[in-house]
């Protein structure tokens, strides 16, 4: 009986153990399996942050956005492909994931293109990170 | 004449001195933490800048969100990103002038993390020419500085002082 209670005693802390470093190692969200909370063009996005960034930086943060846009420049910082969309009043600055990097060679400057990523907000441009292209 | 010529001299001078602004919206900021069970270490290829040629005038704008990590858990919030999105440094750059070629000098400003601001000097290497303007250097910060609040279950992970490293490339800002 004793035993019988120890070991279970012993299977729920391994257990607990368990799934505590699962949590803490868990994978970042992957954007190409996840949906989209927003589906909009470039300046429909930029107009939500122009007209009061307080209430968009809540409603775009951290989600995932998709947004389909023109492209102005095509670049890479510290090796990571940069894409970024034009708009009337700023621009879009999507950072690709790095398992992206390969498509940015076919990419031409004033194409149309669909791009997905996380929304980290508004400087004085609107940045997404974490960024696919579909 | 002579006085109209001069005239014209020192308004064109001013006009050209007053574009001249260096901006970067692609800069590197990235932080680290050292600890004996964990280091930490976030990505931010995001950071927007601005000097101001005339007076060495330095601003920096940072999206807490935009820092990248290895792990996802660390992505939310020790730094209450909801509440507190950017962090802004302001500040002037020592003996902005005299500079050119690769020098080294001390940036003296305000650091706002979370509402909370602090004073601090930063050293930093400066490469000023024509077309550009880098920064480059690193810093560190403790965290009780800005009240930022680690969870006892990983306090052993996370360093009390944070080495916050810049590398900003500048290009002439066209308005």
């Amino acid at each position: 009986m004793k035993v019988k209670i120890i070991i279970g005693i012993l299977i729920t802390f391994i257990i607990v153990i368990f799934l505590g470093i699962k949590q803490y190692n868990k994978p970042h969200i992957d954007v190409s399996k996840t949906a989209a909370n927003y589906k909009l063009s470039t300046n429909e996005l930029i107009k939500e942050f122009i007209i009061d960034e307080n209430i968009a930086d809540k409603k775009f943060a951290n989600k995932i956005v998709e947004i389909n846009g023109t492209i102005l420049e095509i670049s890479t910082t510290n090796g990571k492909g940069i894409v970024t969309l034009a708009g009337n009043e700023a621009n879009v600055i999507c950072q690709l994931n790095e398992k992206e990097n390969k498509k940015i060679m076919q990419l031409k400057k004033d194409q149309n293109i669909i791009i997905k990523g996380q929304c980290s907000g508004y400087l004085m441009d609107i940045m997404l990170v974490n960024c696919i292209i579909k | 004449m002579k006085i109209y010529t001069t005239l014209l001299v020192l308004l064109l001078t001013i006009s050209i001195n007053a574009q001249d602004k260096y901006f970067t919206k692609s800069g590197n900021v990235s932080f680290f933490s050292y600890t004996l069970v964990e280091d930490i270490k976030a990505d931010n290829n995001q950071v927007l800048s601005i000097i101001d040629a005339k007076n060495g005038e330095i601003v920096i704008k940072i999206l807490m969100r935009s820092f990248q990590f290895k792990k996802a858990l660390m992505q939310e919030n020790y730094i209450e990103s909801h509440k507190y999105p950017k962090a802004i440094f302001k500040g002037t750059i020592n003996n902005f002038e005299t500079l050119d070629e690769i020098k080294e000098t001390e940036i003296i400003g305000k650091l706002t993390i979370r509402g909370i601001e602090k004073e601090v000097i930063i050293k930093t290497n400066i490469e000023r020419q024509k077309n550009k303007i880098s920064l480059k250097g690193d810093f560190s910060v403790k965290v009780s500085d800005f009240d930022i609040k680690i969870p006892a279950v990983v306090s052993k992970n996370i360093s009390r002082t944070i080495k916050i490293s810049f590398d900003l490339n500048y290009k002439p800002y066209k308005s």
